[in-house]
C-alpha cells in the first residue's frame, strides 16, 4: 500500500513537472502592459494596484510614463496626496525638459491646493523658472493667484490675476473685485461686531447682516434680563443674580463672542465668494 | 537615461500641447472645490422621520433648542453627538420614558472631569460618547 502512494506521488510530481515549462507567472512587464491598459479603460484602482506591485517587485522598471499614468489615477480618485508625489517623480525624470517639468509640477502645485496645502503650492511654485512658454505661464499665475488668496496675500493674488487677465475688461473687473476685497475687513469688523453686542445684545449681528440671529439674541438676552429685575424686585438682589444671573451671563457673553465669530466667517465667505467669482472670469476666458 | 526613457520623453513632448486641455478640467475641480466650501446651512437629520407623537414633539423640541438657544450659547457640549442629540437619539432609540433618563444622565456627565474614561475623536476634538444600552 505505501508503495503504491509513493509510486503516485512521484506520478503526480512528474506530471506537473512537465506541464510547468509551459506555465509561467507574471513578469513585471506583464504587470505594466495590463496596468497601460486599464488605464486606458479608466479602471483607475487597478491601475493603482498594478503599479504598485510592479514598485514593489521592480521600482526601476517604471518609465515617466508609468508614473503619469500612476499620478493621473490617484487624482482620479481624489488621492491628490499620492497623486502629487508620483507627479514629483515624473516632474524630477523629464529632467531633461524644462517644460515637461514645469508641467509636472504645476501638476503637484494642484494637487496641493485641492489638499488645502497652499504653503507648499507657493514654495512649489517660486521655484519654477521665471520665463515659462505661454500656457504654463498662465497656469503659474492661476495657482499663484489662487495659493496667495487663499493665504490672504492679496497684493500678490491681484498681480497675478491681473497679469493672467490680458483681457482689459476682465482685468478691470479683477481688480474691481480686489477693491471689493479689501474693503471686506472694515465693512464687517470683526471687533466692531464684538462691541456693539456688547452695548446691545444682537446689534453686532444685525450690523454684518444676520438679522435673524440679531433679534434671537436680542430677544433671548432681554427675556433674561427680565426675568432677573422680576427675581430682584420679587425676591431680593442675590436672589435675582444667583438664580438668572448665570443663564443671562452664559447667552450675552456667547451673544458677543459669537458676533465676533459670525463677522470673521462673513468676511470668510465673501472672500470665498469672490474667489469663486474669479475662476469663472477664469473659465470665461478659456 | 536609458533608450526607452528617452524615447518616452520624446514622445511626451510632442503630445505636451495635447495634454493642456486637461487644465480645463482641473479649473473645473478648482471652481467645484471653493463652491462648496460656501458655509452650508446647518441640516438636523436626526429630527426628521418621526414614527410616533411622542418623537415628533422631543424632535419639535430639539429643533427649537438648537436655533434658538444652542446658536446663541457661549459654552460648547464636550461630547460627541453633543447632549442635545443624543438626547434625541435615545429617546428615538429607546422610547421617551428611558431616552430621557438616559438624556439626565449624560448632562450630569458632562463636565469634562472625566476625560480619560471615553474614546477621543480627533477630528472634532470631542470625547466620544454614542447612545447605547449599558
Amino acid at each position: 500500500m505505501k508503495q503504491y502512494i509513493m509510486k503516485s506521488n512521484v506520478f503526480v510530481i512528474a506530471i506537473f513537472s512537465f506541464f510547468s515549462y509551459g506555465a509561467t507567472s507574471q513578469t513585471i512587464n506583464n504587470c505594466l502592459r495590463l496596468a497601460e491598459q486599464q488605464y486606458v479603460l479608466e479602471n483607475y484602482y487597478e491601475v493603482i494596484e498594478l503599479y504598485e506591485r510592479v514598485a514593489f517587485f521592480g521600482k526601476d522598471s517604471l518609465q515617466l510614463s508609468d508614473y503619469i499614468n500612476w499620478a493621473d489615477s490617484y487624482r482620479q480618485i481624489n488621492d491628490y496626496e499620492k497623486a502629487a508625489i508620483n507627479y514629483e517623480i515624473a516632474a524630477n525624470l523629464a529632467g531633461v525638459n524644462d517644460s515637461l517639468r514645469t508641467y509636472f509640477f504645476l501638476k503637484v502645485s494642484f494637487c496641493q491646493i485641492m489638499q488645502n496645502h497652499y504653503q507648499e503650492s507657493l514654495v512649489t511654485l517660486y521655484n519654477l523658472a521665471d520665463s515659462l512658454p505661454e500656457k504654463l505661464e498662465e497656469t503659474k499665475l492661476l495657482y499663484t493667484g489662487i495659493t496667495s488668496f487663499k493665504l490672504n496675500q492679496f497684493d500678490e493674488a491681484e498681480r497675478a490675476f491681473s497679469s493672467y487677465f490680458s483681457n482689459a475688461p476682465y482685468q478691470q473687473q479683477a481688480i474691481g473685485l480686489f477693491k471689493k476685497n479689501k474693503r471686506l475687513e472694515s465693512r464687517f469688523n470683526p471687533k466692531k461686531a464684538k462691541v456693539l453686542s456688547i452695548l446691545l445684545p444682537g446689534l453686532g449681528q444685525i450690523y454684518y447682516g444676520d438679522t435673524r440671529s440679531g433679534l434671537n439674541s436680542f430677544l433671548l438676552n432681554g427675556a433674561l434680563m427680565a426675568l432677573s429685575l422680576n427675581y430682584i424686585v420679587t425676591y431680593s438682589f442675590v436672589e435675582g443674580f444667583l438664580a438668572v444671573g448665570p443663564w443671562f451671563q452664559r447667552y450675552y457673553v456667547g451673544g458677543f463672542t459669537r458676533a465676533k465669530k459670525g463677522a470673521v466667517d462673513k468676511i470668510e465667505m465673501e472672500r470665498q465668494r469672490i474667489l469663486v467669482e474669479l475662476l469663472a472670469m477664469v473659465k470665461e476666458t478659456n | 537615461m536609458t533608450l526607452k526613457q528617452t524615447l518616452c520623453t520624446i514622445i511626451l513632448c510632442l503630445f505636451v500641447n495635447k495634454i493642456y486641455a486637461q487644465d480645463v478640467n482641473e479649473l473645473q475641480l478648482l471652481s467645484k472645490k471653493f463652491s462648496s466650501a460656501k458655509k452650508q446651512k446647518t441640516d438636523y437629520e436626526i429630527a426628521r422621520e418621526n414614527r410616533n407623537e411622542a418623537q415628533l414633539i422631543f424632535s419639535g423640541l430639539f429643533l427649537f433648542y438648537k436655533n434658538f438657544l444652542s446658536s446663541q450659547d457661549s459654552q460648547k457640549c464636550t461630547f460627541h453627538p453633543s447632549c442635545s442629540e443624543y438626547g434625541i437619539l435615545a429617546v428615538k432609540q429607546f422610547g421617551a420614558i428611558k431616552g430621557m433618563a438616559l438624556t439626565f444622565d449624560r448632562l450630569t456627565r458632562c463636565n469634562g472631569l472625566s476625560p480619560t474614561k471615553y474614546k477621543i475623536d480627533f477630528e472634532r476634538k470631542l470625547l466620544l460618547d454614542p447612545v447605547s444600552n449599558e
